[in-house]
């Protein structure tokens, strides 16, 4: 009898506390599945403050992105060159050919040349290829293949193990750090102190992610994707709104204040090329072999072009000539008329996996782009009818795309070839 | 060496308890020894040991060169203990071999802190009683009793009965998922006194607990499962060969406790109770956790960071150990040892500056992380992982959002 009743009186006390965490769990509808926490924490990951010294809230002054410019034009500055191109080696192996995927471009600006490795190194060297310190991210096993983002202070990068960190452009050393998801092989972009990356999960899937630049703290996610995104987000400051692809074939636009999605629209193959925005219209290649002028604010398309064969690579912009440049992996390079999207010239070079950019830029005072037209050469191209203008033999295949600064282009070869830039004089010309 | 030896001849039900316990250490033969797991542990690049055994990696290379000798002798002493334990006569020797056995065992679990769990801290418990303690035959089913009243002292929490501390979902709908986990409380909390029943309440008790660990076998896997059926057979043998002695909770009920009850009682609230009051989270901070119970007390997740600072680089180590179990790889005493080791890697290397260690952690549920390390320079060997006393240098404080 007593037993029954220490038995009966246990049930009750085991009621009168589960019952109010039950109705609490409820009320709150939250599916506490151990997949659901695990994307909570994804998405919850605060940042591990390491040098968290006294920090200046005023706007970052960002002095180098990917493709040039928040909406990745290409257009900011606009080089003119003009004396002969000189190969400065830097003396350092950058990429080790650890894995497959496009290498990371250097980010350059005043104070010298950060650029990661796929062996997981990120290295900063000043203007003379003289090393000012570097960073081994033991952990991320594919390396690094983002390319950089700096500031006046730090330089944020995002790695192959799904961690975002922001350093110390001085020293290396980490001021903050957090994990976001698997990996990130998006670039990210600085707007208004608050970093955008594409993050990918091994599920696989993937979303876009908006950071405070200065705490690290993650401001909102995105929907997810519904693949990885290999794209990086280009943003139209204009009507606050951010465009990305993602493997799922899907480009997507995002509110860049709420981060919702605003449209998405199907392009019939993946998309790992990097949008650039001009104009209200975002221009972007995909794995379904076609490039497409997307309305920015409906995501729409206004005109879709036909490539040889699939691209990954980002469309270069002669906004003076108003037309597009655009190459596909066999090595098609062709140029589009910005408007309507007519084919005004075709050039033809052999390639087996072509996946760097075009560049523009001002060769002689006329409209040019840079580009890899055979495996180990460089070719300045005439934008007006896609004739060679000029060649340069480098000691590499290319991945990453070129990246210029005051009257030089620094870029980052596959294995086995340094970090090099070309430089009008023969010491460089930023000593 | 055997303690109480009178017990075991007077009591059949003790001495069958050990083909029980031999059959345990044969099952864990499969669970812990396999060449693989014990070629990971003592091969690992980067060590880690129990605190109260920092060297543990000086006798590693020791047992690497001979696994297969490990091996042989843990299976064929526990397979030896299994069988001679079926016969009165060759008792002494079967408590050799399990001795012998279950030493073994120690000295692999101690050598690497991969084998950290309570699926090895509960059979430690019971082969000490069994060889060293007398009055075996109240005190083991009353310790199994007093597991499972502390396990569930732990699921007093929105963590559990959400069900997010499980290692695996189980197949069930949400409402169905939250009964489980609050009768899982009743079950260990409340029932569990029912093994010491000598009424129907026995076979309730008895008949739950071998369905609740039918089920963990879903979320946990068939070792846990198989190590309590073990634990649980004195309960059937004592009732088989009708031994009163056990079955004391209509005595409790009366408030008349043995001495041995009292003992067991006051050392398991003591640790428990300790752990909690000085420790404040063990299951994030790592502290004290080797006075108490871990099992289910929290599936965390964590960021950890170490950096090894040289005069121009640096190296960063920023992935939670995932070869350790879910409850191990946000210990900081992992953490602890990696970066103790990447000091002795680097001390010699010109320009070595330090090695610094942050961790955040948190349980499933929290909302915010918890700071558990910062430090600058963990060469400093003024750091020391203490598993007895509180550790200043480990803190436990809230990141805010």
């Amino acid at each position: 009898m007593r037993t029954s009743l220490f038995m009966f009186a246990g049930f009750v006390a085991t009621l009168l506390f589960a019952v109010p965490q039950i109705q609490k769990l409820r009320a709150a509808d939250v599916e506490y599945s151990v997949e659901r926490v695990k994307e909570q924490f994804i998405f919850s990951a605060q940042p591990i403050q390491i040098f968290a010294g006294e920090k200046s809230t005023a706007e970052l002054n960002v002095t180098s992105t990917y493709l040039e410019s928040v909406s990745r034009d290409g257009s900011a500055p606009v080089h003119n060159w003009t004396g002969p191109f000189h190969v400065i080696q830097s003396g350092f192996l950058i990429n080790t050919g650890l894995h497959s995927a496009s290498k990371a471009s250097p980010a350059v600006d005043a104070s010298g040349i950060y650029v990661g490795s796929d062996s997981g190194w990120f290295f900063a060297f000043d203007h003379q290829f003289k090393l000012k310190w570097k960073i081994y991210f033991a952990d991320s096993n594919r390396g690094i293949h983002s390319t950089a983002v700096l500031t006046d202070q730090f330089v944020y990068i995002g790695t192959y193990n799904g961690m975002l960190y922001c350093l110390n452009k001085e020293t290396g050393k980490i001021q903050w750090s957090k994990r976001v998801g698997h990996a990130i092989g998006s670039s990210p972009v600085i707007y208004k102190n608050s970093l955008y990356v594409g993050v990918e999960t091994t599920h696989p899937n993937g979303y876009l992610i908006k950071v405070d630049a200065i705490t690290g703290k993650t401001q909102w996610h995105s929907d997810w994707f519904g693949n990885q995104p290999h794209s990086s987000p280009a943003i139209d400051t204009a009507k606050n709104i951010i465009v990305i692809g993602a493997n799922s074939a899907f480009v997507f636009g995002i509110d860049m204040i709420t981060g919702k999605t605003l449209w998405k629209f199907e392009s019939e193959g993946e998309v790992k090329s990097t949008p650039v925005i001009y104009e209200d219209r975002a221009y972007v290649t995909s794995w379904g072999g076609k490039v497409f002028a997307l309305d920015v604010v409906t995501g729409k398309s206004a005109w879709e072009s036909l490539l040889s064969i699939r691209s990954q690579s980002s469309v270069a912009l002669d906004k003076e000539n108003r037309r597009l440049i655009v190459v596909d992996q066999a090595g098609h390079t062709i140029g589009l008329d910005l408007k309507s999207g007519n084919k005004q010239w075709e050039q033809k070079f052999n390639f087996e996996s072509l996946l760097t950019s075009p560049v523009f830029f001002k060769w002689q005072g006329t409209a040019a782009f840079l580009m890899l037209c055979k495996p180990k050469f460089l070719c300045v191209l005439s934008s007006a009818n896609g004739n060679i203008l000029k060649t340069i033999e480098i000691s590499a295949y290319v991945t990453s795309v070129p990246k210029f600064f005051s009257g030089e282009v620094f870029i980052s070869p596959n294995y086995p070839g340094d970090l090099f830039k070309l430089s009008p004089t023969v010491r460089g010309a930023n000593p | 060496m055997i303690i109480g030896f009178q017990e075991l001849l007077k009591y059949k039900s003790l001495r069958q308890y050990g083909i029980f316990l031999g059959l345990l250490q044969v099952i864990t033969f499969f669970f812990m020894f396999p060449t693989e797991t014990l070629q990971n542990a003592f091969s690992d690049p980067s060590p880690v040991c129990f605190p109260f055994y920092e060297n543990c990696s000086a006798f590693l290379p020791f047992l690497k060169q001979n696994i297969s000798l490990i091996q042989f002798l843990f299976l064929s002493t526990s397979i030896c203990a299994t069988v001679l334990f079926c016969f009165d006569r060759t008792l002494r020797p079967a408590l050799l071999f399990l001795q012998i056995s279950v030493l073994i065992k120690l000295i692999v679990h101690f050598h690497s802190y991969r084998f950290m769990g309570n699926y090895h801290f509960m059979p430690y418990i019971v082969f000490f009683i069994y060889f060293f303690i007398k009055d075996k035959i109240r005190l083991i089913p009353t310790s199994i009793v007093l597991f499972y009243v502390v396990a569930a002292s732990l699921k007093f929490n929105i963590e559990w009965i959400s069900g997010s501390a499980l290692l695996r979902p189980l197949p069930i709908g949400k409402n169905l998922l939250y009964l489980a986990t609050s009768f899982v409380i009743f079950l260990e909390l409340f029932l569990s006194w029912g093994l010491l029943s000598q009424t129907f309440w026995f076979w309730i008790s008895f008949l739950f607990f071998i369905l609740f660990h039918l089920i963990s076998f879903l979320v946990v896997g068939y070792y846990y499962m198989s190590i309590m059926f073990c634990l649980l057979a004195i309960f059937v043998l004592a009732r088989y060969y009708r031994n009163t002695e056990p079955f004391i909770f209509e005595q409790l009920l009366q408030f008349k406790f043995p001495r041995s009850f009292i003992y067991a009682g006051l050392l398991a609230l003591v640790l428990n109770l300790y752990s909690f009051f000085f420790f404040q989270d063990p299951a994030i901070t790592g502290e004290g956790r080797i006075f108490t119970l871990n099992m289910l007390d929290a599936y965390s997740s964590c960021q950890p960071q170490i950096n090894v600072h040289m005069k121009n680089a640096t190296y960063n180590f920023s992935e939670p150990r995932s070869e350790f179990s879910v409850r191990a790889q946000c210990d900081p005493v992992v953490y602890y040892f990696e970066s103790k080791n990447l000091c002795r890697a680097y001390a010699n290397e010109p320009g070595f500056r330090g090695v610094s260690l942050q961790l955040i952690s948190k349980r499933k549920t929290d909302e915010s992380f918890w700071q558990i390390i910062d430090q600058e320079n963990m060469c400093d060997p003024k750091i020391k992982f203490s598993s007895w006393l509180k550790n200043d240098w480990i803190t436990y404080v809230k990141v805010e959002n």
